[in-house]
């Protein structure tokens, strides 16, 4: 083997070792747990973010096309944080307590951030100020969720 | 008076010119999860811009040949090929992500999808190239990019605790709590978004093809050691706005979006018109400017005709590979891969590229056969073989961090 | 005004070649020398185009790039393009000509480039200082 033949396959033995290799290998505990831990801080930074974009247009100093687009981008990362944490092994009993506890949550926060995207586009106050206080709650509760699992 | 006016003019857009959707992006993400612990890295990597947009504006006005011609007399045609194969792939993520940032902003202007936008963006763009002279070009951008100030503007109205922001800045505030992998990862994507190599390619070209002599030397140091700075200061608001805004609530930025946001919090509808305009004028601009660097690599190596002030005609393999460069920068966007993940990765990888570009300017720039009596001084070589060692840096550890941090996210 | 002496490697190998107006015609990409009797070089030619660029390359993708160059020519056995080194008439940080850029041969894939795609596109014939 010449020395770009060593050089090849070094590249490829790397490549395995850090990409390949985790890919399959069988789920973990830790596993599910990172995936609730980042999976909860999406949906929190999602959720926050709605929560301020909300404000903003109670205050009346957001325009509606960018509204849309903010909720929108919003609501597909907290949708993204669902799906992922959908798709993960769960090995364990204790895996899947974790899940089960980090799930309603996630589901919520989509749910949530929908609605607020609705009460705006129908320029609702009422629904508007009770949907901020409801993603206030739930950014309270993935601050939580992340802090005991993290 | 008129000379003034033009400094002026030169500065201005240097300042607009200087923030494209890496700093946008690095800036805005970095201040939402270090508030402004990472700020030192804006200043290294504003005098290191400076260093060398210098250097290859002298070699440029001087020796009247670009950087890219130098780098294959430099290192040979088979080590120039390797480099231009790299500084080409950088430069055309680099576009991708360019394109990608003005169909964002377009989007946060009418709602309507980002991906409809980017052939349409794509389209203009070329138009632009295509038509437009070289100086409108740069100063219509360079100047509608100004209206990214809002961003210092919004940051004062915001009235964040300055004191906590300046001592995050100074190192003595408390941990941010994040590892040190995901700081070192940062610090290299913000030092990369200063630094970005087609800044060099574009700046050593345009003062080619605006005949520079050694006349200009004063007015292109002025624009440089002026204008970048301050460009520096709109990078620093970004990031002290994301700060101020996203880091006490633990938001984590990731859309452009998100980064626009406190200015409409500071500022309202107003502020926040302003913002998307400069957000669309700063990527538009930087669109432009990365669609010619990519030419000009490849037609700096083998010597072909470029450049904005021949007939397209007389140029056609210089405006074959723009028009090719574009087209593969918005098939790349159509994958519907994610524009802010495309300019992550952007930035990563010009870190890997950069000592290609940096360290064949600081071999020329102290050539008395190319530059005479115009070769750097001592100052210029002490920080400008002092950057090399950064840049290695960075450029090593570029990889590693990213995959150990997976693109930051941990 | 050329440097004397004259270093093959370093004043020429890889510099741009511009004619008289300071037009780019190309790189030099390699050079034709001619040796005396008596051991003495001279050289004769500068050699532009991907043909000399990929032979002195060598390898795969010289090889490669070399063909490329061979196939976008119309001549049964194409050649680089060669510039008698009397036209010169400056070596500096770049290689002066003292003709215009018309009188040499159109690099090929120049010229298919424009006839086949710029050409074609409304305002190709504009310049834009």
């Amino acid at each position: 083997m010449g020395k770009r033949g060593v050089v090849a396959s070094l590249v490829v033995a790397v490549a395995l070792a850090g990409f390949v290799v985790p890919g399959v290998l069988p789920a973990t505990e830790d596993d599910v747990r990172s995936a609730v831990a980042s999976g909860g801080r999406d949906a929190g930074s999602a959720v926050r973010t709605a929560r301020l974009t909300a404000t903003a247009l109670l205050d009346g100093r957001v325009l509606a096309p960018y509204r849309s687009a903010v909720f929108d981008d919003a609501r597909e990362r907290a949708a993204d944080a669902v799906d992922e944490l959908f798709a993960v092994e769960v090995p364990t009993d204790g895996a899947a307590r974790l899940r089960d506890r980090a799930m309603p949550l996630l589901t919520e926060a989509v749910v949530a951030i929908t609605d607020t995207a609705r009460a705006a586009e129908d320029d609702d106050r009422a629904a508007l100020t009770a949907n901020a206080s409801r993603l206030d709650r739930l950014a309270a509760g993935l601050r939580e969720l992340v802090g005991a699992v993290a | 008076m008129k000379r003034a006016l033009a400094v002026t003019l030169g500065i201005l857009t240097a300042i607009g010119g200087f923030v494209d959707i890496g700093d946008l992006v690095a800036n805005s993400e970095t201040g939402a999860r270090f508030g402004m612990r990472l700020a030192w890295v804006v200043v290294v990597g504003v005098i290191g811009i400076c260093v060398y947009a210098e250097m290859s504006g002298r070699v440029a006005a001087v020796s009247g040949r670009p950087v890219f011609d130098l780098v294959r007399e430099r290192l040979g045609p088979k080590v120039a090929l390797a480099n231009l194969a790299g500084s080409y792939l950088v430069t055309l993520l680099t576009l991708a992500a360019e394109i990608g940032g003005v169909a964002l902003a377009i989007e946060l202007a009418t709602s309507v999808h980002y991906l409809l936008w980017v052939p349409i963006a794509a389209f203009v763009i070329w138009v632009v190239l295509w038509r437009m002279r070289f100086e409108t070009m740069e100063r219509v951008f360079g100047l509608a990019g100004l209206a990214l100030v809002v961003f210092v503007v919004a940051l004062i109205a915001l009235d964040p605790p300055w004191r906590e922001l300046g001592s995050q800045a100074l190192g003595q505030a408390s941990a941010s709590g994040e590892g040190w992998a995901s700081y070192g990862f940062f610090a290299v994507s913000l030092f990369a978004a200063a630094m970005t190599p087609y800044e060099v390619f574009f700046f050593s070209s345009g003062g080619v093809e605006e005949e520079w002599t050694r006349k200009d030397l004063i007015t292109e140091r002025t624009n440089v050691f002026i204008g970048f700075p301050l460009g520096g200061i709109l990078s620093l608001a970004i990031m002290a706005c994301a700060a101020t805004v996203f880091a006490p609530l633990g938001v984590q930025v990731d859309s452009i979006g998100q980064t626009t946001l406190p200015v409409a919090l500071a500022l309202g509808k107003l502020g926040l018109a302003v913002v998307i305009l400069g957000v669309f004028a700063a990527t538009f601009g930087a669109a432009l400017e990365t669609g010619l660097s990519a030419g000009y690599t490849i037609a700096q190596y083998f010597g072909w005709r470029w450049g904005k002030s021949v007939a397209p005609r007389s140029a056609a393999r210089f405006h074959t590979v723009v028009l090719v460069s574009l087209l593969l920068g918005v098939a790349l966007l159509l994958t519907t891969v994610d524009p802010v993940t495309v300019t992550e990765v952007s930035l990563v990888f010009s870190a890997v590229a950069l000592p290609l570009t940096y360290l064949p300017i600081l071999v020329v720039a102290n050539d008395r056969d190319y530059l005479g009596d115009q070769v750097n001084g001592r100052l210029a070589n002490i920080f400008g073989v002092g950057y090399l060692a950064v840049i290695l840096l960075a450029a090593v550890a570029a990889i590693p961090l990213m995959v150990i941090t997976g693109m930051g996210t941990s | 005004m050329t440097p004397d002496p004259l270093r093959v490697d370093f004043h020429l190998l890889d510099r741009q070649v511009v004619d008289r107006h300071g037009r780019p015609v190309g790189k030099v990409d390699d050079i034709e020398l001619h040796i005396d009797l008596d051991g003495t070089a001279t050289v004769t030619a500068l050699l532009v185009g991907q043909i000399a660029l990929g032979l002195r390359i060598d390898g795969r993708f010289g090889t490669w790039l070399a063909s490329v160059g061979r196939r976008l020519h119309t001549d049964r056995d194409p050649v680089p393009l060669r510039v008698p080194f009397h036209h010169v008439t400056d070596v500096g940080s770049a290689i002066t000509l003292g003709i215009d850029l018309e009188l040499l041969d159109e690099p090929p894939l120049e010229r298919w480039l424009r006839d086949h795609v710029i050409a074609r596109i409304p305002g190709a014939r504009d310049a834009r200082q």
